[in-house]
């Protein structure tokens, strides 16, 4: 399955989106695909979705975190995208 | 042995009227209660202003302050503060700046230069060290803020020499004019250099040769290295460090709330063509840092082609790039770079006058207003050539433009319309954000201190879509989503503490608060180690809230109460618009918010005074009899 998957604001990316294809529609996978992708962008999953903020778009335009979801197991559904920027404010790594 | 660590320990008054000036020893309770900064003018201004005092009068102070951290290089730390009472507002007036004219304040050896009276004439103050001259400055009339600075820095004959200054709409008295250091370090908020140019200075140049102490080097850079690594390795390093605050555009327009046209509605159909991205892509060309700051965010621009071509300037933050597009429904970004660098120059506010220019075009829009009462003006949403020639009226106070220099409230009051659009709250505009979609934010503009204004409170935890670790925080998981009013109350009391206490060390809030590298625990850790004060974790927090409650303190003295902190209508009762996606439909409910914050403060919940008890706990019980001359009514 195709996803589009958004980029706002993001150092480093200078397209506004990308298509990624995954097998399994879920956010883990998608993520593993920009990871690949990007690799100096986003050199693992783990630090993506520590240090970014991940939503899911609908068609409306509607958007959810994906903290308020499944985290890195939500599904996507056909005609969702992925929206990934870093945060607006806050984001310290907690030690 | 200093006596003084991290602080200069001299406060310089200056006597205006007699010309006049002396030194003081800077009050070490000062320090104990109030921490530097802000902290220092807001309690000041309390004791040394009278309640009912004419903003523009002699009795009248305004005051210059820095903090214990700069000059130290602590990163970041390069603020200052400049406060008076508003003449804009007529309450608290108090604004915040970087650049590097705090520090050269401590080099000079000053944590606080105050001004009192009115000068015969207008002057330049130049301070050198202990030396101080008031300069006649009648050539320097009328000069903009750019040719001020430069040519103060020519008579001096010292290019390094710190610069703040006046420009043109200071010295014509429009109510929002502000005072600017290292040509657009901009202390806009509030009207302080109205206040300037009211007692006739036209800059301030300072140069210093001392140096700062610390008291404890060794964990002092121990504690710089952690600063630092935080810093660096923050996921908002690069993005702040590349555009700025100018970051925020989009995503605020994704989530429906960057107010568009005088804020009908919260998406701007023209946000990617208006937006830092775009910025940064096609118009930036270098950056620049505060003194001592390693995160550079300043950023120079520079159009090459078209009708402005050859025109440079620097920055512009998310505010005046978002004011000057879509609050006044303008889609080319470079006639916004044109009017934010004019307002620089001219020396205005940029969010004071973008809300009077968007307000008129409201009010045309609605047929209120027309074009022979606008100068001939076509007020249609996002003209730009009558953004521009807006922006000149109303410097001058020419024509139209004479009305809008009041301010927003002033404005609508003369002419006799648009009172329930005029967006502001206790006489200051509100900035760029739709509080129908930060309900968190929304509560800061209620009640800050200074009027409607985010950086009083910036309580960004509501965007951060964690309700867990909002239990965690606060015991409130709605704390953690913004278009959620529950828990709210908490919410901004803390964040208010916090900004206060970062205004006080003079750090800059961008990094210190908003990327959350300096809290409570730290910041009471990296005061030990520069002055020697032990400050724990909850010290901190306790000074901000006496900063904060003594500026409330001012305000009920100047018969502010509940009913005072409120929004403007439009954000009460007119729902978010559909096109809004995702903040359609919300509202802002001020009341329960409104009850909780009292409750958290522990004041009144009918008048909003602080009560008797709570000003005991943070030692302002001394100022209960100066509030029952004023009639404030007080309760246990």
């Amino acid at each position: 399955m195709k996803f589009r998957v958004k980029f706002l604001g993001i150092p480093g990316i200078r397209l506004s989106y990308i298509e990624v294809e995954v097998e399994k529609p879920r956010v883990r996978e998608v993520v593993d695909q920009l990871c690949k992708t990007f690799p100096e962008v986003f050199p693992s999953p783990s630090a993506t979705f520590q240090r970014f903020l991940i939503l899911v778009e609908d068609q409306k335009g509607k958007t959810t975190n994906i903290r308020l979801k499944n985290g890195s197991d939500t599904l996507l559904k056909e005609n969702e995208s992925l929206v990934i920027m870093p945060p607006l404010t806050g984001g310290r790594k907690k030690s | 042995m200093p006596e003084y660590y991290g602080y200069a320990g001299r406060v310089l008054r200056i006597d205006l009227s007699r010309e006049k000036y002396h030194i003081q020893p800077l009050e070490k309770e000062l320090i104990a209660g109030y921490l530097g900064g802000r902290g220092f003018n807001s309690k000041r201004l309390m004791d040394e202003v009278p309640g009912g005092t004419d903003p523009l009068g002699p009795e009248n102070r305004l005051m210059f302050a820095t903090g214990p951290l700069v000059g130290t290089g602590f990163p970041t730390a390069s603020r200052f503060n400049v406060s008076a009472k508003s003449p804009l507002t007529g309450i608290l007036g108090d604004s915040n700046a970087g650049g590097h004219f705090s520090a050269e304040m401590k080099y000079a050896g000053y944590d606080q230069i105050i001004l009192e009276g009115i000068s015969k004439n207008l002057v330049y103050i130049f301070i050198d060290d202990d030396d101080v001259s008031l300069i006649n400055a009648g050539h320097l009339s009328g000069m903009d803020v750019y040719e001020t600075t430069k040519a103060v820095k020519e008579e001096i004959g010292d290019r390094s020499v710190q610069v703040c200054a006046v420009g043109p709409a200071a010295e014509n008295g429009v109510k929002y004019a502000g005072v600017f250091a290292n040509l657009m370090r901009a202390a806009a908020r509030t009207g302080m250099g109205t206040v300037m140019a009211g007692k006739g200075v036209k800059a301030i140049a300072i140069r210093g040769s001392k140096s700062v102490e610390i008291a404890h080097p060794g964990k002092f850079e121990r504690l710089v290295e952690k600063f630092e690594e935080d810093v660096y390795n923050h996921p908002q390093y690069w993005p702040r460090r590349i555009m700025g605050t100018t970051r925020i555009l989009l995503p605020l327009n994704m989530g429906g709330f960057l107010p568009t046209r005088h804020f009908t509605t919260g998406v701007f159909e023209h946000a990617e063509e208006v937006s830092g991205e775009k910025l940064a892509k096609e118009y930036n060309v270098k950056t620049r840092a505060c003194f001592s700051c390693i995160l550079p965010c300043s950023r120079f621009w520079v159009i090459k082609k078209g009708r402005y071509r050859g025109k440079y300037g620097e920055g512009p933050e998310y505010e005046p790039l978002s004011a000057f597009t879509a609050r006044v429904g303008n889609p080319d970004v470079e006639v916004a770079l044109i009017a934010n660098d004019m307002c620089n120059r001219l020396g205005l506010d940029v969010l004071s006058t973008a809300e009077c220019i968007s307000w008129a075009m409201e009010c045309y829009e609605r047929g209120w207003l027309t074009r022979d009462m606008a100068d001939g003006l076509d007020l249609s949403w996002g003209n730009a050539e009558t953004i521009l020639t807006l922006i000149e009226k109303i410097s001058k106070r020419e024509g139209f433009g004479d009305i809008l220099a009041d301010g927003v409230k002033k404005a609508s009051e003369k002419l006799g319309f648009g009172q329930e659009i005029a967006l502001h709250v206790k006489g200051l505009e509100i900035i760029q954000a739709d509080p129908r979609g930060l309900k968190g934010y929304g509560l800061g503009y209620a009640v800050a201190s200074r009027g409607g204004d985010h950086l009083r409170s910036e309580p960004f935890f509501e965007l951060s879509d964690d309700p867990e670790r909002g239990k965690e925080l606060f015991g409130i998981p709605e704390t953690a989503l913004r278009l959620e009013y529950k828990g709210k109350g908490k919410l901004v009391s803390f964040f208010e503490d916090w900004c206060a206490i970062t205004d006080a060390l003079e750090v800059c809030k961008n990094v210190g608060e908003n990327m959350e590298v300096l809290p409570f625990d730290l910041a009471g850790e990296v005061m030990h180690a520069a002055t020697g004060f032990k400050f724990t974790a909850d010290e901190m927090r306790r000074a901000g809230e006496r900063i904060v409650t003594v500026e409330r303190l001012f305000l009920v003295r100047e018969g502010i109460r509940r009913k005072d902190d409120t929004l403007p209508k439009r954000f009460l009762e007119e729902p978010m618009p559909e096109e809004a996606v995702n903040s359609a439909g919300s509202i802002f409910e001020l009341e329960p918010m409104l009850n909780e914050y009292y409750t958290e403060r522990d004041w009144d919940l009918e008048t909003g005074v602080p009560s008797v008890s709570k000003l005991k706990t943070l030692g302002l019980d001394g100022y209960i009899e100066e509030l029952k001359r004023f009639d404030v009514p007080l309760r246990e």
